[in-house]
């Protein structure tokens, strides 16, 4: 009988596959490493970025439930919320922002300081 | 102390009270639930003195005093059937030393159809359940809070710390605690949109649900495309998303209280020739010399070179002569003040400076120099690129000055909700625009006043019921008393008798009694009265009314100390005018031997915080 063979790399793709997938999940993300508009984040960002990520996430497959009224309640996951972000400038003030979004929030977070007093 | 109230003690007020100067209102009912567990956030029990209004002696007691002090000024302000929870916890967020989470707020569920007034519209769980008239999810908190309570640690923003009084009193590098929780809350109870911004998506359950509409679009009115978010389609929304000054809530009760809440006119640059580039403009104001509101200059447009042949103007002097001229240069290389003032300095009017950076609306030039004395003004990278073109070729006639419009509104007292382009910061069309500076600011800052300003008329637009707009301008003196055995044996209970009153004129709402015993190995046994669950409980006072109540605790067999104290306080939702008589101390001695109960027996010792400053009471602390 003729064995079957199996190429290497067809196995190593498999399972690095098996791996992400159950990494991952369906509401997983990858943190990236630069901003929405370019700015490359440095590891304390990336960190930052990673874990505001699960309440600033707009997540789907939400779970459903029905009242006697024939209305719908959906269970936001801890997800949709507004968070207020603060960053140091380099004169010592601090920048401020609320956003429900993660993109802003690594924008702001990435985005090279500022000096309030000697804005330019 | 600002009060808070229920219906109840509003009608009891109403019927018993008549004859004193009593304020009340409707309120709805918001209450903190503490999910701190063990002795961290609301439960930390690290000593703090008294600030600003605050009158907890823990941390934690103080962090849950700014909470209840801005659930009061909401559920002041809105009214509702049903209680609004909100679940609580003060924890570790994501932070470092140069940046992170303050804290976070929103609603836990979102609720769509049955009888509401929008049928097929999504709702945040507290309005739905107040339009429902009854708790859709009992035992679910319809807003989830979280806050940071590792701000000024060493891995944290260092140097930095919450500022927990109630008076808005702010030091340098402190938060206002209650400015951030008020304004948090009101994104949980309804000061959002579920749809997708940045795609214009409506919100489904799921992605293969159908989407709906949420209950905020409504009021939402685009100017350019002259339709309602909830009439636009995805790339519309998404579109009008990024529009400057663009985008307004047209709700008839903001347009009936903004003239009444916003001040000012708009500062803008007209241009009125050429006809090419002839409009109004958007622009950032400065901080420095003189302002829009007194000064109105028009004038030709100039575009002079400094002594390094930049349009930057950084180096004098500019040439060719500015006289009676608006002097046109570029953001960078130098302060904003550095380049007025070099325009000043060749005669100019008045200075338009072009953003060297996308993004609209303009920011304020920041700076100070009392010798400036000519207006100018930022206008963004795109317009400045637009007006230089029309300048290379003819003349360019500008006019800095105010609009008769009211500041963070337009033309018809609509109020301008924020949508910068994409290159600003700050959640697009949750947030009111920059320039009025109010509580649902994106950037905003400690100096605010508590104020509610326009958003509970925002949230009466989307469902809610306005009792009343401005909570913070009641006030309400409370004052505790308390008495307790002077002498007590170990294995013994004491108890202390406690009477709490409201001096008014306007009524308490839910005040906050804390009761500790130093050492706190004294065990509590029992309490009866008016705060028969234990504590903290909260008691809510009518103007002129008085509450009471009896705790006691056990001294153990075992205590080696000769001495407890118990501190009794009250912590008012508002600010109270005369906090110093909101705390009791009172020491007993203990000395060895069996039970006896100390309760009746002699007051030893009523160690009374500030004693004198209120009315002077027998065995009474002030």
């Amino acid at each position: 009988m003729k064995k079957a063979s199996i190429n290497p790399a067809l196995l190593s793709a498999l399972a690095l596959g098996l791996t992400l997938g159950a990494c991952q999940g369906p509401e997983a993300s990858v943190t990236p490493s630069k901003s929405p508009s370019g700015i490359a984040l440095s590891p304390e960002v990336a960190r930052q970025v990673r874990e505001l990520e699960p309440l600033l996430r707009r997540p789907t497959n939400l779970p459903l439930t029905r009242d006697s009224r024939g209305g719908q309640l959906l269970d936001l996951q801890g997800g949709f919320q507004h968070a207020v972000i603060v960053r140091r400038n380099p004169d010592g003030t601090h920048s401020i922002i609320c956003t429900d979004s993660i993109d802003q929030a690594t924008e702001f977070l990435a985005r090279p300081p500022q000096s309030t007093i000697e804005e330019q | 102390m600002k009060a808070f109230r229920s219906g109840l003690v509003a009608a009891l007020a109403a019927c018993c009270l008549v004859a004193m100067p009593t304020v009340t209102y409707g309120a709805a009912k918001i209450v903190i639930v503490n999910a701190n567990t063990g002795s961290d956030g609301f439960n930390d029990k690290t000593a703090a003195d008294p600030v600003g209004g605050n009158a907890g002696i823990t941390v934690g007691q103080q962090r849950l005093i700014a909470f209840k002090y801005a659930a009061a000024i909401w559920g002041t302000g809105l009214n509702g059937p049903v209680t609004v929870s909100i679940q609580s916890q003060f924890t570790s967020l994501v932070c470092s030393a140069n940046g992170g989470v303050l804290g976070q707020a929103g609603p836990t569920q979102a609720v769509l159809g049955g009888s509401f007034p929008l049928p097929n519209v999504w709702y945040p769980l507290a309005l739905a359940n107040q339009l429902a008239g009854s708790d859709l999810l009992p035992g679910i908190p319809s807003i989830a809070a979280k806050f940071n309570s590792g701000l000024g640690g060493s891995g944290c923003l260092p140097g930095t710390s919450w500022y927990y009084g109630l008076d808005g009193n702010t030091g340098f590098n402190q938060y206002d605690l209650a400015e951030v929780v008020l304004h948090e809350f009101a994104h949980g109870l309804g000061f959002l949109t579920l749809t997708d911004i940045q795609t214009g998506k409506e919100f489904a359950a799921d992605p293969n649900s159908p989407s709906f509409q949420d209950v905020w679009e409504f009021n939402m009115f685009d100017l350019v495309v002259q339709k309602h978010w909830n009439q636009m389609t995805d790339a519309e929304r998404a579109a009008s998303a990024l529009r400057p000054r663009k985008l307004v809530w047209d709700g008839a009760n903001v347009i009936s209280a903004v003239p009444n809440v916003l001040t000012g006119g708009t500062p803008s640059l007209t241009v009125s020739s050429p006809p090419s580039v002839a409009g109004e403009y958007l622009v950032g104001e400065a901080q420095f010399g003189p302002s829009l509101s007194s000064t109105s200059v028009s004038a030709n447009l100039s575009a002079p070179l400094d002594a390094t042949g930049s349009t930057l103007a950084c180096s004098p002097p500019l040439s060719p002569g500015l006289s009676n001229t608006i002097a046109l240069v570029d953001r960078g290389n130098c302060t904003f003040v550095t380049k007025v003032k070099n325009a000043q300095a060749a005669g100019a009017l008045a200075v338009v400076v072009a953003d060297n950076v996308p993004g609209s609306p303009p920011i304020q030039m920041v700076g100070t120099d009392p010798s400036i004395n000519i207006p100018s003004v930022l206008i963004s990278q795109a317009d400045g690129a637009r007006i230089k073109t029309a300048l290379a070729s003819g003349t360019v006639v500008v006019n800095e000055h105010l609009l008769p419009v009211l500041r963070g509104a337009d033309d018809q007292n609509r109020a301008l909700l924020y949508t910068p382009d994409r290159y600003k910061m700050g959640s697009s069309v949750v947030h009111t625009d920059t320039i009025a500076a109010l509580l649902m600011d994106p950037a905003y800052n400690a100096q605010l006043g508590h104020k509610l300003d326009l958003t509970p008329y925002l949230l009466k637009d989307i469902g809610w019921s306005m009792a009343n707009p401005n909570p913070t301008d009641q006030s309400a003196d409370i004052t505790l008393s308390a008495t307790g055995p002077s002498s007590a044996k170990k294995g013994s209970n004491v108890s202390y008798e406690v009477t709490v009153t409201n001096d008014g004129p306007s009524d308490s709402g839910d005040v906050t009694v804390f009761f500790s015993t130093k050492p706190s190995d004294i065990n509590f046994a029992s309490s009866s009265g008016d705060c028969a669950t234990g504590f903290p409980c909260s008691l809510a006072l009518a103007a002129h009314s008085t509450r009471s109540f009896t705790a006691t605790f056990t001294v153990p067999s075992s205590y080696s100390g000769d001495t407890v104290q118990a501190t009794i306080n009250a912590a008012p939702p508002f600010t109270d005018p005369v906090p110093a008589n909101n705390v009791a101390n009172v020491n007993t001695s203990v000395g060895g031997g069996c039970s006896s109960t100390g309760s009746g027996e002699p007051l030893l010792s009523a160690v009374l915080l500030l004693l004198g400053l209120g009315r002077k009471r027998s065995r009474r602390s002030k």
